[in-house]
């Protein structure tokens, strides 16, 4: 099991290093450095984090390629293997809605345009000229893996598809075993290994209440960017729906909180004091995934939450290797 | 303010590596955490990464930056040590 961490850098780059050397220090594997314009670059961040880390792999994105060329992706990916040899990772998704219009983008296509860049992508890290011309002039130093970041049914297939990884949007959070499976159904289809790894909004703090509000900003941001009908099901009808856009888009983050109930907040993300998180943890089909990926706040006080959050993730998995029922080649 | 000589007050009061974990935090999750230059941050991980968090320079530059970030936060864990500034 792969134990990531996902840092937002809305915090300066100095912060986005204490907090990843703290994951490091704990045991995790991976940083996922999230991209959004409004925030420092996800590309220079991970640049400097692989510079100053020596152990922890670092991930970019999800970069999407309505944003940003395909080519420009296998060039940054390429390029950062120069400073991380072995430690890079490149997410592809297709961004959210409200984002990309935010930015003039029409989301048009989404699985095939995901497609067509993930393709691209690998085509040209694996060193290969493409029919329509593109190349790198240079190779990378070490592999990329490349995940698919995807939330609805055919993005998990297509993830499965394509994909070295994936990265199961955390609003899959009530039915990730069905998106675990259909991951895993296309991967086999495919005759191919993809890592299956589901990302968790997380706020951990000993005031329960304290940490679902910290978690909010973090579920608005995934409900604007959703669908009405996958947002009507949570409560979240049309009108309602356009106000948290209008506030995201606004970043008017305290009326947010207001505006999102705790119970939706709670649906989306694993969020509580330590032990109600540890008992969220044991609902979750750990051991059908092959890494998780800890995103969102963390806690209202990120370092420390850091430590907390993967103590209880151990003793989770720890407790499900215990209990899980042995395989035949394993029976006296 | 005279932080070094606030530093020496404080490591008697109080664990060295505690306080200066606590600044740490009141200075990271400060909305006015852009108020910390990238070369005062940059030595703020330095230290963090190679354990000298604790250390005499690396505390005094804690202290006043959590007292430029969050005066009333800084203000309350001095007086909670017993002092007064």
């Amino acid at each position: 099991m792969k134990i990531s961490i996902e840092l937002a850098p809305r915090l300066p780059l100095w912060a986005l290093r204490i907090l990843s050397s703290m994951a490091e220090k704990v045991g995790f594997e991976a940083v996922w450095l999230s991209e959004h314009y409004f925030n420092r670059s996800s590309v220079v961040a991970a640049a400097y984090l692989l510079s100053h880390l020596k152990r922890l792999a670092v991930g970019v994105g999800v970069l999407n390629p309505y944003v940003l060329h395909p080519a420009v992706m296998a060039q940054v990916a390429a390029s950062l293997t120069e400073v991380g040899p072995g430690r890079v990772m490149l997410g592809v998704g297709a961004g959210d809605v409200t984002t990309l219009e935010a930015l003039g983008y029409l989301r048009k296509d989404a699985v095939e345009r995901v497609r067509a860049c993930v393709r691209t992508v690998k085509g040209l890290l694996q060193g290969g000229g493409l029919n329509d011309g593109l190349r790198l002039d240079f190779r990378a130093a070490s592999q990329v893996p490349v995940y698919v970041a995807a939330q609805g049914p055919k993005m998990l297939e297509l993830a499965g598809e394509v994909g070295d990884g994936v990265l199961i949007n955390s609003a899959n959070l009530p039915h990730l075993r069905d998106s675990v499976g259909l991951v895993r159904s296309s991967a086999s289809r495919s005759g191919r290994s993809v890592s299956v790894e589901a990302e968790l909004l997380v706020s951990v703090h000993e005031d329960s209440k304290k940490a679902i509000k910290t978690v909010k900003p973090y579920v608005a941001v995934m409900l604007a960017g959703s669908s009405a009908d996958f947002a009507r099901v949570l409560g979240f009808d049309e009108d309602l729906l356009s106000r948290l856009k209008v506030l995201v888009g606004r970043g008017r983050w305290l009326d947010v909180q207001e505006l999102i109930p705790d119970d939706v907040a709670s649906a989306l993300s694993v969020a509580g004091n330590p032990r109600e998180f540890a008992t969220a943890l044991e609902g979750l089909p750990i051991e059908e995934l092959d890494g998780l990926v800890l995103g969102g706040p963390i806690g209202p006080n990120p370092r420390p939450a850091i430590v907390e959050v993967h103590r209880a993730l151990m003793r989770s998995i720890s407790r499900g290797a215990r209990s899980a029922p042995r395989s035949s080649a394993q029976r006296p | 303010m005279n932080y070094r000589e606030l530093v020496k007050l404080v490591v008697v009061r109080a664990d060295a590596q505690q306080i200066a974990e606590r600044l740490l935090d009141v200075v990271m999750t400060s909305y006015n955490a852009g108020l910390v230059t990238p070369n005062e941050g940059e030595r703020l991980a330095d230290a963090f990464q190679s354990d000298r968090l604790s250390d005499a320079d690396v505390l005094e530059s804690l202290l006043e930056l959590a007292h430029r970030t969050e005066p009333e936060k800084f203000r309350s864990l001095i007086e909670e040590l017993g002092l007064r500034i």
